[in-house]
């Protein structure tokens, strides 16, 4: 127990004098998945709003395919950015794999999908009234689009925090890609994966606590929107 | 046994330890971390022995009063790789002439950065070239060989590795040796038995059966006999000894 | 000079389960009232819903100042922004009372502050200036319905369409909206109105032109005018 204590002792010391390494490994954390997740976005709410609302050739598929995606672990999409990177890979002479460019990758296509699939029920889940309401008030298609959107917010806001939360802690495509380099592409999961190994306990907990510390208001803030949107 | 991540990759212990394990009829668990890992067992009385490669810190352990009975088991060096076409050229057998030239061209240069054996050897000639590496070009990994390997690899960059491990991995990395021979290069390995009197519940005495029998003839040949890709990974140490 | 501002011709619309609209001939006369009285599942809906551009007829036509309305029409939502529908059972945007009066007002690219009057006089014409900053889910039956009202005639419309303007509400408030519909009617004299309601007393208190519909079809029109023919 005292080994836990004096852990967790020097953890909080870490952390309240700022401690250089702790700071340098979560701001790696915020980069890469800020990034991410603004990319995800990006691509997944208008591919989610649009498979919700129209009715095209391949519809099923795509759900289908999207659902698919979102069972992916994070070492197969490690694995799968790796080949496509690494030198021998068709897109090697980019060099980007073990750079935070190639987590970005990685992680932009792990949030994809739980954006997308969200976004999607979000939309399904906007009040069917929506459309003819904006429409005789004068609104056109592009206009409408916005509509049903801005009726889904909360859950499209719930949709992307939760994509947040998975690439925040997900430690599977940092390691794969990333390398754990120090200063460079070493986040929280991979410091918290590695160096605690290497006895470096303090740091692993400190790591952890700041881990929480971002995991828990998200969630929190995912519970408030999903519970706003009913 | 707690042991270093290269020995253990080296696969020497795969043919070393069975033949004792059989006359002896004892199993050894062989647990493979860092060398600054491996210490800090051996400190906390976690292990029976020590199979390392860093002198300094090996002196250390048993100067501070963890380890006795200490011997040489063998050798072999360090060597630096990097890509074919030797961007920096170090080709030769100038460690710290090496080093400096990566350093001044900042050059990629991939190092375990985990206080292993290997790491402490790149750690003390950077202290000899008298700089402390820092920058875009300097990656500290924090994990194994292969790992570290890989990345140098990626990023054709260059990385201190000893020959045993090169040659476990030469196929499947691009990287050459480009710098060998120095006899700063040296890298003893050594055996060493945790104090039974610091940790009275220690194996000690399979541990120092353990200890005869790799400084042993039969231990020695055994050694002295391991090839990989058709090289002798390591020298035993008592048929060639260098200070 | 009499113009019909609405016409429907040979119109046909039929859904899934088997109900069918079929109007031969209509006008509306820009300008005047109208009350479409029926009973549930008369086609109430499903006519205003054509007449405000919501849906379109499987034969037939639509016609809004003697130009047919096509689903193609690049010219659609300036179209609708002419004609609005309040819904039976509307509804309301997330966010406050005032949002939601601004909305159809934003759509037509005018700035807050130039429609702010607007807006307080819409609020007190139906007595919800107290609410403006309420959150619309906070609102009663009758709140929410005079809202939908509000929102609907602060756009100055030319044809104003209430499906069921007064669904469930007690009678007050029924009175109220009742008032304030004959009030639009008296003092709008160039917007056109068409409601719809399965109250025959109040289709009675709203207008003097009743088109009676039942299954589908216009049953007769009271009362009886020599311009619209039915068959």
């Amino acid at each position: 127990m005292d080994y836990i204590f004096e852990g967790l002792k020097n953890a909080f010391k870490m952390i309240v004098g700022l401690d250089r390494q702790v700071i340098s490994i979560a701001l790696v954390s915020i980069k890469v998945s800020t990034l991410s997740i603004i990319l995800a976005t990006g691509l997944g709410v208008p591919v989610g709003f649009y498979v919700a609302l129209k009715d095209f050739w391949g519809k099923t598929a795509v759900v289908i395919i999207l659902n698919t995606l979102l069972a992916l672990p994070t070492v197969l999409i490690g694995l799968l950015v790796y080949s496509f990177l690494s030198r021998q890979g068709p897109l090697g002479t980019l060099g980007l794999l073990y750079t935070p460019w190639a987590m970005v990758i990685g992680q932009s296509i792990l949030a994809f999908p739980i954006v997308a699939a969200l976004s999607l029920s979000a939309t399904q889940g906007v009040d069917k009234r929506v459309k003819k309401t904006a429409l005789t008030l004068g609104a056109n298609a592009w206009q409408t689009g916005l509509a049903i959107l801005a009726e889904g917010r909360f859950a499209i806001f719930a949709a992307i925090i939760a994509g947040f939360g998975r690439v925040f802690t997900e430690v599977g495509i940092s390691m794969m890609v990333g390398g754990n380099i120090q200063g460079y592409t070493r986040n929280i999961t991979t410091a918290v994966a590695l160096e605690t190994g290497k006895g470096e306990f303090s740091l692993g907990i400190a790591l952890g606590i700041i881990l929480l510390m971002v995991a828990l208001p998200v969630n929190i803030l995912f519970y408030c929107f999903q519970r706003k949107k009913s | 046994m707690a042991t270093t991540t290269s020995l253990e990759n080296s696969g020497l212990l795969a043919v070393l330890l069975p033949p004792f394990e059989k006359r002896f009829d004892v199993k050894v668990d062989v647990i493979a971390v860092g060398t600054g890992k491996a210490l800090k067992l051996g400190e906390n009385g976690d292990v029976d022995v020590l199979f390392v490669h860093a002198r300094e810190a090996e002196n250390r352990f048993i100067r501070d009063g963890f380890g006795i009975n200490r011997r040489d088991v063998m050798y072999n060096d360090f060597v630096i790789i990097g890509p074919a076409d030797d961007p920096v050229k170090i080709k030769g057998n100038d460690a710290l002439g090496a080093f400096r030239k990566i350093a001044h061209r900042k050059w990629f240069f991939v190092s375990r950065g985990d206080e292993s054996g290997t790491h402490k050897k790149e750690k003390k000639l950077w202290e000899l070239v008298g700089m402390k590496p820092r920058g875009k070009w300097y990656l500290e990994t924090g994990q194994g060989m292969g790992v570290t390997l890989q990345i140098a690899d990626e990023k054709r960059g260059y990385c201190l590795v000893d020959q045993g491990t090169y040659i476990a991995y030469a196929g499947k990395v691009e990287l050459v040796i480009l710098c060998e021979g120095d006899e700063r290069f040296f890298n003893p390995y050594g055996i060493i038995a945790v104090s039974p009197k610091r940790h009275p519940y220690v194996n000690y005495l399979y541990a120092m059966a353990l200890i005869g029998w790799v400084t042993s003839p039969e231990g020695h040949k055994i050694i002295g006999e391991f090839k990989k890709e058709g090289k002798v990974l390591f020298h035993p140490a008592v048929y060639k000894y260098k200070k | 000079m009499e113009k019909p501002v609405l016409k429907v011709e040979n119109l046909s619309r039929s859904y899934k389960d088997g109900f069918t609209l079929e109007i031969p001939s209509l006008e509306f006369q820009e300008g005047k009232s109208y009350v479409l009285f029926g009973p549930n599942g008369a086609g109430k809906t499903t006519l205003l819903n054509l007449l405000a551009f919501l849906d379109f007829p499987q034969e037939g036509k639509v016609l809004f100042k003697e130009k047919e309305i096509v689903p193609y029409n690049s010219n659609l939502a300036s179209l609708r922004k002419k004609v609005t529908l309040v819904m039976q059972d509307p509804y309301l945007f997330e966010g406050s009372v005032i949002q939601n009066l601004y909305y159809g007002l934003k759509l037509r690219s005018l700035r807050f502050n130039e429609v702010e009057e607007k807006i307080e006089d819409t609020l007190n014409m139906l007595s919800l200036w107290g609410l403006r900053n309420r959150d619309v889910q906070t609102l009663s039956g009758g709140e929410r319905q005079k809202l939908a009202l509000a929102r609907a005639i602060i756009l100055d419309v030319e044809v104003l369409l209430l499906d069921e303007p007064t669904p469930h509400l007690d009678e007050i408030c029924t009175a109220f909206i009742e008032e304030f519909i004959n009030n639009i009617v008296t003092n709008r004299s160039s917007q056109t109105l068409i409601m719809a309601t399965h109250n025959l007393e109040q289709a009675h208190r709203l207008s003097k032109e009743i088109i009676f519909l039942q299954d589908g079809r216009v049953q007769f029109i009271s009362p009886k005018k020599g311009r619209n023919k039915v068959k």
